[in-house]
């Protein structure tokens, strides 16, 4: 009996053994099922990057190299055609800002705006997110409201405010007169002010967040010293950072040429039009959304696009080398 | 009393002087938008009249038909090769929801898309995605709108909400280095036990990874939703025959010609804000919480 079980047992085997010989996949079709995997995931890659590539590729690459081409072009208003104008473009820019001086008060205005900016809200950005960090009293409360400014349409505050520097400052100063919205030498200042005045918690989350990423042993140390708050700011606090303040630095030398501040906002624009309170983002874009923008504005704003670029790009790489190099370091 | 005995410790001069600088801010803030609510509760010749600062007089009393009359009295004209239409609230609503949530759904979806094949998976090019996406916030471009102008011309994309939207969604920007860092911190185990039981890589995408960054997609959502609804220049260059709430409230706050009284023009100002204070609310903790993360990883 145990004989023919036996016996029944190694025939199974041998079964099984035949069933593996034959059934086996063979070298070749471990190759095949690899490569099977490999051309799926080949094509689940092509078929899923597709359209951002061909986005991209389309409205960023191909837009901006007819940027360029644009800014050698000239247009033609009787028949409505482009022809090439070779530098003609620029040379009006350059022109328009050192003969005519058409564009200085602009370059003037972007000067002072981006000094504000850089020099000033900044420090003040970074300073407030500090002491909203600190958890002084009620710095939840305090955190809604200044990222307001973030939360409603700039539409919102133009309009409030407009109403408040134009129908009741007169009144809570009793001058009449005062007109500082439209006035000459006024309406640049007061737009800038409030754009200064909206900018007052700039980046505030991107602060904070930055700097709740600090080591909790870093901020202990400073507290056993005890160092003071403003010491603490300048030598531990901004050096942990450091790396967030530098992205802020490289965007705020960027918009030189394209902040356009709160000037459309509150004036509109018109593209033919230059005004005291222009600066070389209002400018540019006015060329091409203002009132009576037309095709001929197109080629100049991008040559002007162009040659600030061509500027500004350098500058921004090598300010962020810079100061990465020589900036406080976290050691 | 430890945390009383620390407040005291570390409030210092420096922190006192900015934190009166910081609490004269937001008096000047809710000053601005108290003033901003009380005229718009104001008879229009109540405030014509000259009572800009003070309570609505008693001979007009307290205007809150105001709210119900910028319906009929809010609105845009646009000009159509047919003729002149006016667009009023509800459609200018309605269009600021259509093109907030359009440009909000492409945007995401050409970021998330792109962040998690360079994320997640190792092939040629991958490095070279990241690193123009890296590049392109760096150096600012400056002045490509004329060009972009001419593209939606080209592409007949004037006045298309899809067309704009389509133009507009490219991958490099904040939000796809926060996308990119939310995939890297999911583990790929999950996926490998997802490939052993069969599922294809769209499956693992669409099933296990996305309700991984559920969370921080959302609130890049929402945030993306507050921005695109109060954008006017894209709509204003764009759109001009969708016109937006936001777009809306420019066209009328430069008309000189417009006969619409101070007080609706700001009853417009802050119906039209009302639904990102109602997101800002429902949402508040989300968007802090899952932005201080992109904050860091960006």
């Amino acid at each position: 009996m145990e004989k023919r079980e036996n016996i029944l047992n190694k025939f199974k085997w041998w079964l099984y053994s035949l069933k593996i010989a034959v059934f086996k996949p063979s070298n070749k079709e471990k190759k095949e099922t690899t490569m099977s995997a490999k051309r799926k995931e080949g094509i689940f890659l092509f078929l899923f990057l597709l359209f951002p590539m061909i986005q991209f590729l389309i409205f960023y690459v191909a837009l901006n190299l007819n940027s360029i081409l644009l800014a050698f072009k000239t247009y033609n208003k009787i028949d409505g055609t482009f022809s090439f104008a070779a530098f003609t473009n620029f040379v009006d820019v350059i022109r328009d800002i050192f003969v005519t001086k058409k564009l200085m008060i602009a370059v003037k205005n972007s000067a002072i705006q981006a000094g504000l900016s850089l020099f000033i809200m900044l420090p003040i950005n970074i300073i407030t997110a500090y002491v909203v960090f600190k958890k002084v009293p009620f710095a939840g409360f305090l955190k809604i409201i200044l990222f307001m400014p973030n939360l409603l349409s700039s539409m919102v505050f133009v309009i409030n405010a407009r109403v408040l520097i134009h129908n009741a400052f007169p009144i809570i100063f009793n001058d009449p007169s005062m007109n500082l919205l439209f006035g000459e030498k006024t309406a640049f200042w007061t737009v800038l002010l409030f754009g200064a005045w909206m900018s007052f918690a700039g980046g505030l989350v991107i602060y904070l967040s930055a700097m709740c990423s600090i080591s909790q042993d870093v901020l202990e140390y400073g507290e056993l010293e005890p160092l003071s708050s403003f010491r603490e700011l300048v030598s531990i606090i901004i050096p942990m950072i450091f790396p967030t303040v530098i992205t802020y630095i490289v965007v705020g030398i960027g918009n030189f040429f394209i902040n356009q501040g709160y000037f459309f906002a509150f004036f509109g624009g018109n593209a033919n039009q230059y005004t005291s309170y222009d600066t070389l983002g209002y400018v540019f874009f006015t060329k091409v959304a203002g009132d009576e923008a037309t095709y001929s504005q197109y080629t100049y704003a991008a040559a002007g696009g162009i040659l600030f670029t061509l500027i500004v790009a350098p500058i921004t790489v090598m300010t962020k080398s810079l100061l990465e190099k020589y900036g406080p370091s976290e050691d | 009393m430890r945390n009383k005995n620390k407040i005291k410790q570390t409030f210092d001069a420096f922190k006192i002087i900015v934190y009166s600088l910081i609490l004269v801010y937001i008096a000047s803030m809710l000053y601005l938008l108290f003033f901003g609510a009380l005229n718009s509760v104001k008879d229009w010749k109540d405030f014509n009249l000259g009572n800009i600062l003070g309570l609505p007089s008693k001979e007009f009393g307290w205007a809150f038909d105001n709210y119900v009359r910028v319906i009929n009295e809010f609105y845009v004209e646009i000009r159509t090769k047919t003729g002149i239409f006016p667009v009023y609230i509800e459609e200018m609503f309605l269009n600021a929801f259509l093109y907030a949530v359009s440009m909000s759904l492409f945007s995401i979806a050409t970021q998330v898309m792109t962040a998690y094949a360079v994320s997640k998976y190792n092939f040629r090019g991958s490095k070279f995605i990241y690193m123009v996406a890296v590049v392109v916030m760096l150096i600012p471009i400056v002045g490509a709108l004329p060009s972009q102008v001419e593209f939606a011309h080209f592409f007949n994309f004037d006045n298309s909400l899809i067309g704009i939207c389509i133009m507009n969604c490219k991958y490099p920007g904040i939000y796809f280095l926060v996308f990119y860092a939310a995939f890297k911190n999911v583990s790929w185990t999950y996926s490998e036990a997802a490939q052993i039981d069969g599922a294809g890589h769209l499956k693992i995408f669409l099933q296990i990874m996305l309700p991984m960054v559920g969370s921080t997609i959302a609130a890049v959502f929402i945030l993306y939703f507050i921005q695109f609804w109060n954008d006017y220049q894209l709509p204003m260059i764009f759109l001009p025959l969708k016109p937006t709430v936001s777009y809306g409230l420019y066209k009328f706050q430069n008309n000189v010609n417009t006969t619409m009284s101070t007080p609706i023009k700001l009853c417009a100002a802050f119906v039209s804000a009302v639904p990102v204070i109602i997101l800002f609310i429902a949402f508040r903790n989300k968007i802090m919480g899952n932005v201080a993360m992109g904050g860091i990883k960006g």
